[in-house]
């Protein structure tokens, strides 16, 4: 599947090569078109479990695999801003938000089509991307770090507090549904729903058909990423993530290409919101909270960052291994574990579990194996200092 | 002018919070290059226990120097167990261990406690005013102003006048050179994380006595505008986060009331962000440019 890069005279330097002395030169586009083959076979192996295993456990690995399609979808989106441009955003939610929030207003105010409204928020959101980084990209990395996570709280907060508001240019006059304040936003998913039961109609369990959607979605990004890493572009762009400066020596425009590339992860990102919306039917401002972005940093580089499939890769794994935690009551229950505290595995508790969980692996991680697992330890050579 | 004032009092009484967590922040990029994201859970920690004492009848007083206690030895506890590791890592390393850190605390206080907020009694005297010129003050903005100024005084002697002080700046300087000229880095990034942790415990006795309430969640939020106020200071310098704080919170205040019409002060936070941001477009260093700590 390697076929010959195209010197173009935009590439930012030498066409990349296997074992080329030139920096770039690590910059190896073959290792990414193992998605091809990775990505069939994850779909192929759920089908498989979903067979074998007795009706309400398959029925319940499906579901688990929504969840980790969702959580994919938004890595893949922030894969655009760590992984191929170096960029801290820590904020990533608020793209979800901004998605997820104008798809349902538009949808539940203005009945408009789900798929258009789909498309208007993932726009508004690169938008969103565009405001931000455009004063926030020129700050050093872990600055746009603080700035993008602050922005994320912020506009949880506004949205929190405007329950009152009427956006009449959303809703329509007259509608007091505002961005629906604490109470969240309802009623906006029964449109999609049947859409799913028309194109679908022989699937028959709607956690697949969410999945089918979901992993639909996930294929025309990768396609997209795949492509946009292999472009002069992406090249750019990690050229930037290895030395934003001999970039900017090379003549790229390194401000206009990050910023560029915070509007596209943006745009990606504001499909996991909608997905996270239309499965949940409900949306409400604490869905948004900045553990959330780091469920998603820690999913893309479990997988590997700056690779194409390691964010869904990751995500899926991510999510197995938070699902496996809910069966720690039957495990302590079990006479093998009876050292177990009941209450300290209790189903209340659940929840804070998986937070610890999440907590450790995040160090654990980011500690022993940064390039995750489908990674190479040279891609990821990102010495800021 | 009463209300001038008025306002006045209030934002400093509001700024000095932030003032103290960024000053804590900034001290320990300065000898690290961490931006301390799990910063605010050691006044989570100090609410757990100043809510646990409290239902024991202890008083405020006790409270209070415990809790200064427990916030500098859970961020000596926090530097060891895990900083230490990852010192002299990669920004996002580093980040990403900070953030890990704040999230493991948090989840331990939802499974040992509760994911419910906690409430306990505040001091009886928190919404007292008292009449100076005709002016009605809240005697808690003042004895917050009044403690922040003498403890921002303390800090300023020790980091001028002691042997540790001055350690602790040269660390921050160049950490290298530092350690060329014998200064123990164990020792002084210790030190760094223990007075950091100290401030945020003054932080969290005057958040505390106004909150009344500990919950696992709580440490990220208290944080977050003292980091925003040590990055619009310039996040490696110290003269420069106590500024960022005052004037954060001198903002938000002035936002409330004069900028915002009534009913919409729930976008106070948004319009101080946009200030913010306005700020980051024509000053990208903030206030004070600090040479060596290369943010643009």
């Amino acid at each position: 599947m390697t076929s010959p890069e195209p010197v173009s005279p935009d590439s930012g330097g030498p066409p990349p090569r296997r074992g080329a002395a030139s920096p770039l030169a690590r910059i190896l586009p073959e290792v990414d078109d193992r998605w091809m083959a990775h990505w069939p076979m994850m779909l192929l192996g759920l089908v498989i479990l979903y067979n074998v295993l007795p009706g309400a456990y398959g029925e319940y690995v499906v579901s688990v695999a929504v969840l980790g399609s969702m959580f994919a979808i938004g890595a893949l989106g922030l894969n655009v801003h760590y992984g191929f441009a170096g960029l801290l955003n820590f904020g990533h939610v608020m793209f979800l938000m901004v998605g997820a929030y104008t798809t349902a207003l538009l949808v539940s105010g203005r009945g408009m089509n789900i798929f258009l409204a789909m498309l208007i928020g993932a726009v508004v959101a690169s938008v969103l991307g565009l405001v931000v980084g455009a004063f926030s990209l020129r700050l050093r990395t872990d600055y746009l770090a603080i700035v993008t996570i602050a922005m994320a709280e912020m506009g949880r907060v506004i949205i929190k507090n405007s329950g009152s508001f009427r956006v009449d240019p959303l809703t329509g006059s007259g509608k007091t549904i505002g961005t629906g304040g604490v109470f969240g936003v309802q009623n906006f998913s029964s449109g999609f729903n049947s859409f799913l039961d028309t194109t679908l109609p022989f699937v028959n369990s709607h956690a697949w058909q969410l999945f089918i959607f979901n992993a639909v979605v996930i294929t025309i990004i990768l396609y997209m990423t795949w492509t946009l890493r292999r472009s002069p572009w992406g090249r750019a762009l990690r050229a930037i993530r290895e030395d934003e400066d001999i970039a900017a020596a090379l003549g790229k425009p390194t401000f206009l290409l990050k910023l560029q590339a915070f509007a596209v992860g943006g745009f990606i990102g504001a499909f996991a919101g909608v997905a996270f919306a239309l499965n949940n039917n409900f949306i409400d401002p604490d869905t948004w909270l900045p553990i959330f972005t780091f469920r998603i940093w820690i999913a893309m580089i479990m997988g590997g960052a700056g690779t194409i499939f390691g964010p869904v890769l990751g995500a899926m794994l991510l999510q197995s291994i938070f699902s496996l935690v809910r069966f720690l009551p039957n495990i302590a229950a079990s006479p093998l574990f009876g050292w177990i505290p009941e209450s300290l595995v209790s189903s209340n508790r659940i929840f804070a579990l998986q937070g610890m969980l999440l907590g450790l692996l995040i160090m654990l991680v980011v500690i022993f194996r940064p390039q995750g697992v489908l990674g190479s330890r040279e891609d990821l050579i990102l010495e800021g200092t | 002018m009463t209300d001038i004032i008025q306002q006045l009092i209030d934002g400093l009484g509001r700024g000095s919070g932030y003032a103290l967590l960024a000053l804590g922040l900034a001290i320990i990029f300065g000898v690290m290059h961490l931006v301390n994201f799990a910063h605010g859970e050691v006044i989570t920690v100090s609410a757990y226990l100043g809510y646990w004492l409290s239902i024991h009848g202890t008083s405020w007083w006790l409270i209070a120097l415990a809790a200064l206690g427990a916030s500098t030895l859970t961020a000596v506890i926090i530097e060891f167990v895990a900083f230490r590791r990852v010192r002299g890592a990669e920004d996002f390393t580093m980040l990403l261990t900070s953030f890990g850190v704040a999230i493991v605390v948090r989840a331990g206080f939802s499974m040992w406690v509760s994911t419910k907020p906690r409430q306990f009694d505040k001091p009886g005297w928190i919404f007292n005013t008292v009449k100076v010129f005709g002016i009605s003050l809240e005697v808690y903005d003042l004895i917050v102003i009044g403690v922040t100024a003498v403890t921002l005084a303390a800090v300023a002697y020790l980091l001028r006048r002691t042997m540790f002080g001055v350690s602790l700046r040269a660390a921050a300087e160049d950490f290298d050179a530092a350690r060329l000229m014998g200064i123990r880095a164990n020792r002084v990034i210790s030190g760094a994380f223990a007075l950091s942790g100290l401030l945020a415990g003054v932080a969290a006795v005057m958040i505390l006595m106004r909150r009344g309430q500990a919950e696992p969640g709580m440490g990220l939020d208290i944080l977050l505008p003292g980091v925003l106020a040590a990055v619009i200071g310039g996040l490696g310098s110290l003269s420069g986060a106590v500024l960022g704080g005052f004037a954060l919170g001198l903002a938000e205040v002035m936002v409330r009331a004069w900028i915002l019409p009534e009913g919409f002060t729930g976008l106070t936070d948004g319009v101080v962000f946009a200030l913010i941001a306005i700020l980051f477009i024509f000053r990208p260093e903030g206030f004070i440019r600090v040479g060596h700590a290369e943010r643009v």
